[in-house]
C-alpha cells in the first residue's frame, strides 16, 4: 500500500492551520507570534534537509557513514543539552557526549542485534530513525534530570554539605539530588507509558500505519520502542551525572558551577 | 588533634584571617569568639574541608587535610553550620537522616535514648512525632545539637548553636556540651556563657 504524497500546493494548504493558533497569539498579545513562524520556518527548512540527506544515506548505506551521521547528532544533542540547561559547554560537553555515546551504542546493539536483527546492523534505514528517536528522547530526559539535579544542589546546599560534614561519601551526599532529577524526569514518561494507546496515539505507531505497515507491526515497534527509549534516557541520565560529577565537583566534593 | 599551621585566608582581595596558628588537643572543647566578618566561621569550616586556606596547613591527628584525606576527615566530624534549614518533612525524618549514612549507621540512637537526650535539653517528647515547620527555631538548634552528639564522633563542629535560645536553654546548652567527654568541640559563639564555661577561648580579630 502506497502512501499519499502531499503535493507542495497542498503543505501550502496545510500551513493556512498557523493562520488561527498565530491570530490568538497576535491577538492575546503573548509576544509568541514572530517565534512561532520562526520555529515553523526553521522545522520546515530543517526537516527539508534531513530529508535530503537521509535520502542519500539509505542510498549509500555505508555503516562508517552511518556511524559517523549519528556521532554528528550526538555533537548536536550534548551541545543543546548544555546550552538549555545552562551548564559550561566546555567543562561538560565531553562528559554528556560519551554518556550519550555509550547508552546510545548499548541500546541499539541490542535493539537491533537482539529484538529487530535486520540483515545489516547498522543498516541505514533502521539504525538512522531508531537512533534519532532515541537520542530525541535521551535529550529531552537529559535536560530535565541535569536542570533538577545543579538547580536542587544549587538551592539545596546546605543539605548537601551538611551531608557531606557528618561522613557521607561524596556519592551518598548527591543522592538525594539524584533521586530528584531521576524522579523528575522520569514522572512523565511513566505517565505517557500508562495512558499510551488509550488518549494518544504515539507518533512511531502512527507514522508507520501512514507509511503503509500493518498496525499489528505498527504497535510492536511502538511497544519496543517505548521500553528502548525509556532504559537509554535512564541510562544516558545516570551516565551523564556520573560522568559530569568529575569536572562539576573539585577534589573536596565542593562544585565548581 | 586539631593543628592550624599559618593559616591565611583571603576574601575579596583583602585578607579575612592572617598567619593564624593555633593547636587543639583532643577532647578539648574550644571556643572561638571575636567581632563578626574575622573568619571564625570560614576558620570552622576549614576543619571539614569546605573552605581551603589560601596559605598555611590543616592537620588532623597528624595527618594534612587534602583531596587524599578529606572524606577519612568527615567520617570523624559532625558538623553543625550556623542558621539552616534541611528539607525534612518531620522531626523523625530529620533526625534519621545522618544515621542513614553507612558510616553513622551504627551509632543509630533507639527512641528511647533519643528522649533522654530530649529531655536533657528542655525539649517535650511529643516534638518527636511533630513536623519540622511547627518547632521553633530555638527546638531545632537543640535538636540538631542532639543529632550531632549522638553521632558519636571524635570532633564536633558548632557554629553559633545558640543563637535562637533563651537563657535557661542556654545554661542546658552548656551543660549538655560539657558532658560530651572525650570529644573534641570547636564552637563559634557570641555568648559570654560560653566563652566562660570552655576549655578555652580563641580570640578571633583584630
Amino acid at each position: 500500500m502506497e502512501t499519499i504524497d502531499i503535493g507542495y500546493g497542498h503543505m501550502a494548504l496545510g500551513f493556512l492551520l498557523l493562520i488561527i493558533p498565530a491570530y490568538f497569539l497576535y491577538r492575546y498579545r503573548t509576544g509568541l507570534v514572530k517565534d512561532t513562524l520562526w520555529a515553523a520556518l526553521r522545522m520546515t527548512v530543517q526537516l527539508f534537509l534531513i530529508g535530503f540527506y537521509l535520502e542519500y544515506l539509505f542510498l549509500w548505506d555505508n555503516v562508517w557513514v552511518n556511524l559517523l551521521w549519528i556521532l554528528l547528532m550526538i555533537a548536536i544533542a550534548s551541545s543543546t543539552v548544555l546550552k538549555r540547561t545552562r551548564l559550561p559547554l566546555k567543562s561538560l560537553f565531553t562528559a554528556v557526549s560519551i554518556a550519550f555515546l555509550v547508552s546510545l551504542l548499548i541500546i541499539d546493539l541490542y535493539f537491533l542485534g537482539v529484538v529487530v536483527r535486520p540483515e545489516k546492523l547498522f543498516t541505514a534505514r533502521y539504525f538512522i530513525p531508531i537512533s534519532g528517536m532515541i537520542l530525541g528522547n535521551m535529550l529531552s530526559a537529559n535536560v530535565i534530570a541535569l536542570n533538577s539535579f545543579y538547580g536542587s544542589l544549587h538551592r539545596e546546599r546546605q543539605l548537601y554539605l551538611y551531608l557531606l560534614g557528618n561522613g557521607a561519601t561524596p556519592g551518598e551526599a548527591l543522592s538525594p539530588f539524584m533521586r530528584e532529577a531521576l524522579v523528575k524526569s522520569f514522572n512523565p514518561t511513566i505517565a505517557s507509558m500508562a495512558v499510551m494507546g488509550l488518549i494518544a496515539l504515539p507518533g512511531t505507531m502512527t507514522g508507520q500505519i501512514l507509511g503503509g505497515s500493518s498496525p499489528s507491526v505498527a504497535i510492536k515497534y511502538q511497544i519496543m520502542l517505548m521500553i528502548t527509549i525509556f532504559a537509554s534516557s535512564l541510562i544516558s541520565v545516570l551516565l551523564t551525572l556520573w560522568i559530569s560529577r568529575r569536572k562539576s565537583f573539585d577534589r573536596y566534593g565542593m562544585t565548581r558551577f | 588533634m586539631i593543628e592550624f599551621e599559618n593559616i591565611t585566608f583571603i576574601y575579596d582581595n583583602k585578607p579575612l584571617m592572617q598567619h593564624f596558628s593555633c593547636c587543639i588537643e583532643e577532647g578539648e572543647k574550644v571556643v572561638l569568639y571575636g567581632p563578626s566578618g574575622h573568619g571564625k566561621s570560614t576558620l570552622l569550616a576549614s576543619i571539614a574541608g569546605f573552605v581551603r586556606p589560601d596559605e598555611g596547613t590543616i592537620r588532623i591527628d597528624g595527618k594534612r587535610l587534602d583531596p587524599t584525606t578529606v572524606q577519612q576527615v568527615r567520617k570523624e566530624i559532625a558538623w553543625l553550620p550556623q542558621e539552616f534549614t534541611l528539607p525534612f518533612d518531620t522531626v523523625e525524618a530529620l533526625i534519621e537522616a545522618p544515621f542513614d549514612l553507612r558510616a553513622n549507621q551504627s551509632a543509630k540512637p533507639s527512641v528511647a535514648t533519643i528522649m533522654s537526650h530530649f529531655t536533657r535539653l528542655g525539649l517535650d517528647e511529643e516534638l518527636y512525632e511533630k513536623r519540622t515547620i511547627e518547632i521553633s527555631g530555638g527546638q531545632r538548634q537543640r535538636i540538631m545539637l542532639m543529632i550531632a552528639a549522638l553521632l558519636r564522633k571524635k570532633i564536633v563542629l558548632l557554629d553559633e548553636p545558640t543563637s535562637a535560645l533563651d537563657p535557661h536553654a542556654i545554661s542546658l546548652v552548656v551543660n549538655y556540651i560539657q558532658a560530651m567527654q572525650g570529644t573534641t568541640v570547636v564552637m563559634v559563639s557570641h555568648d559570654a556563657r560560653f566563652i566562660e564555661s570552655f576549655d578555652r577561648k580563641i580570640y578571633i580579630g583584630d
